[in-house]
């Protein structure tokens, strides 16, 4: 039964119920698109591109070694450039979806393109190089096909050229990582055209720029804890966006509050003033608001954050319990009177709702 | 003037393709161009699965118990002189001005010395040491056949010490080293892009 079917039928007992005319039934029916339906011919031609397309590629695999370079050389450009025609006629044709996976695979296409040439004509290899080429060339190619594939393709290649041959985490070198550029331009796109894989991928990209950059200084918990901040305040303001109806900004919400926690709870266990580190009042306010973050998290009902706030709790609790020495029967004791309490609250707050 | 989505991604493709093609004539004029020398290699490893057939190749030049170690490395250049029908390296610099004046050829690379020890004593024959050059080159396509017999020569060479693998290399005006082929007893195996 399609969607429009189980609507047809709840309209029906609105008209036995009185709440609806019988003769807005049809029109309010045809206010749903019919759900396209994949006829066996289509299906079948389907069936048979893919399969010309495995022979095809079983074909080159089978005579690679028997052609010559500047043969090898073409059929890869000749493969990215058909990808990117396919690309521009589905975009002619205004089929954004055929576009974007076009796009995609062109991206994808010229990444491999870029490494075979280099083992076709035995090149001087330089991963990082090709890995930032590569990414480049796919974040043109998004640009110029509003594809979120491609740019998704672009950020996974910069990330890549990132960590080649880098010690990003040793704070031996003084590089730049790419994805400084790469990963705002990603959030952009991903808020701008609205896709929910790339703003999960630009949130990582982002989380990691921080990384990047706390690895870059001395373990201080100052550092930490202002990083904490920053990245609470852009979650504030992927919230705020969230609140206009700005489309997957939740994903930016979600992603920068479990950083700033990530953050924060590192920045308790690193040198405050002198060797101490937070200590037992670090934990209370990371307890403290991680209990503000369930609250915040129910409100928005965003499950990221709600969760988030949870696992924080969970963390806070254990270091709590560390902190204190506490043995296991006295964390066993603590996590009963808790759940307890919880327990006593919930069926509180649910009396009080029904006789309401 | 609009340019709609489809202008823009023949544009942009047809601008990667000719950056991809560009690269490669200009890659093929430096090779050609450059000063042709030999180096010894060892192999490493013949092939990978994921990757095709290649020789994985090791810049390596041994060093007899009598000889030393060129100076300790301080730039991103190394210097060449020929000794025979082979290159060996014979020191290192932070130019290549500084490295011409080492040796007639340099060379961005970098290598490493594991020094010979001298023969201790009657009848101890002495350990000879290893220079590693690194020429950001290490590995050699070819076909599957090509493949198997360099590695069987590789591994005769290391069994029996003897010179029978050389790498081609062009040696641009920019210092970069570039791969023309191998020589596998004494027969040259050039790429040949056609």
């Amino acid at each position: 039964m399609t969607y429009k079917d189980r609507i047809g039928r709840e309209i029906d007992r609105w008209i036995e119920a009185g709440l609806v005319q019988p003769d807005r039934r049809a029109p309010m029916l045809d206010m749903i698109p019919d759900t396209r339906r994949l006829d066996a011919a289509t299906a079948l031609a389907w069936v048979g591109s893919v399969l010309l397309g495995v022979a095809l590629v079983s074909f080159v695999a089978a005579n690679w070694d028997g052609m010559t370079p500047i043969l090898r050389f073409t059929i890869i450009v000749g493969a990215f450039l058909a990808l990117a025609a396919g690309g521009a006629w589905t975009a002619y044709r205004e089929r954004p979806i055929a576009t974007n996976i076009l796009v995609m695979l062109a991206a994808i296409s010229y990444a491999a393109a870029i490494g075979l040439t280099a083992q076709i004509f035995d090149l001087p290899s330089d991963t990082r190089t090709a890995c930032y080429g590569a990414g480049l060339a796919a974040y043109g190619l998004a640009l110029a096909g509003r594809s979120t594939g491609a740019a998704t393709v672009a950020l996974i290649l910069i990330g890549f050229g990132d960590f080649t041959e880098h010690g990003w985490f040793t704070g031996q070198d003084h590089d730049l990582p790419w994805m400084l550029f790469a990963a705002p331009l990603g959030a952009y796109l991903a808020l701008r055209w609205g896709s929910a894989p790339l703003a999960h991928i630009s949130a990582l990209a982002i989380v990691y720029c921080f990384t990047w950059f706390a690895a870059r200084t001395e373990a201080h918990a100052g550092t930490f804890i202002v990083l904490a901040l920053v990245l609470g305040a852009i979650a504030a303001s992927a919230r705020w966006l969230r609140a206009h109806d700005r489309q997957f900004a939740g994903v930016f919400y979600g992603w920068f509050t479990f950083a700033a926690f990530v953050f924060f709870a590192i920045g308790g266990y690193l040198p405050w003033f002198g060797d101490a580190n937070g200590g037992v009042s670090h934990r209370l306010i990371w307890l403290t608001s991680s209990g503000g973050l369930i609250a915040l998290g129910r409100h928005d009902h965003h499950g990221m954050v709600t969760a988030v706030g949870v696992l924080s709790l969970i963390g806070a609790i254990i270091a709590l319990l560390g902190d204190l020495g506490l043995n296991l029967m006295a964390s066993a004791g603590i996590f009963l009177v808790c759940a307890v309490v919880a327990l006593i609250g919930g069926l509180a707050l649910r009396s009080r709702t029904k006789a309401s | 003037m609009k340019i709609n989505a489809a202008q823009r991604i023949v544009a942009v493709a047809a601008a990667c393709a000719v950056i991809l093609v560009g690269f490669v004539i200009n890659e093929g004029a430096a090779r050609a161009n450059g000063q042709e020398v030999l180096l010894p290699v060892e192999g490493v490893d013949p092939r990978d699965l994921l990757s095709g057939h290649y020789v994985q190749l090791a810049f390596n030049q041994r060093l007899a118990p009598d000889e030393q170690c060129p100076p300790t490395q301080t730039g991103d250049w190394a210097a060449l002189r020929s000794r025979g029908d082979i290159y060996v390296v014979v020191g290192g610099a932070g130019s290549r001005a500084e490295a011409e004046q080492v040796g007639p050829v340099p060379v961005k690379a970098h290598y490493a010395c594991s020094p010979p020890s001298p023969p201790a004593g009657e009848g101890a024959p002495g350990i000879p040491g290893n220079v590693h050059l690194d020429l950001s080159i290490d590995r050699f396509y070819v076909s599957q056949a090509e493949a198997q017999r360099i590695e069987t020569a590789l591994a005769a060479q290391r069994d029996d010490a003897s010179r029978r693998v050389l790498a081609i290399v062009s040696i641009g005006r920019d210092g970069i080293a570039r791969l023309k082929g191998l020589v596998v007893d004494n027969q040259r195996l050039e790429l040949n892009w056609l």
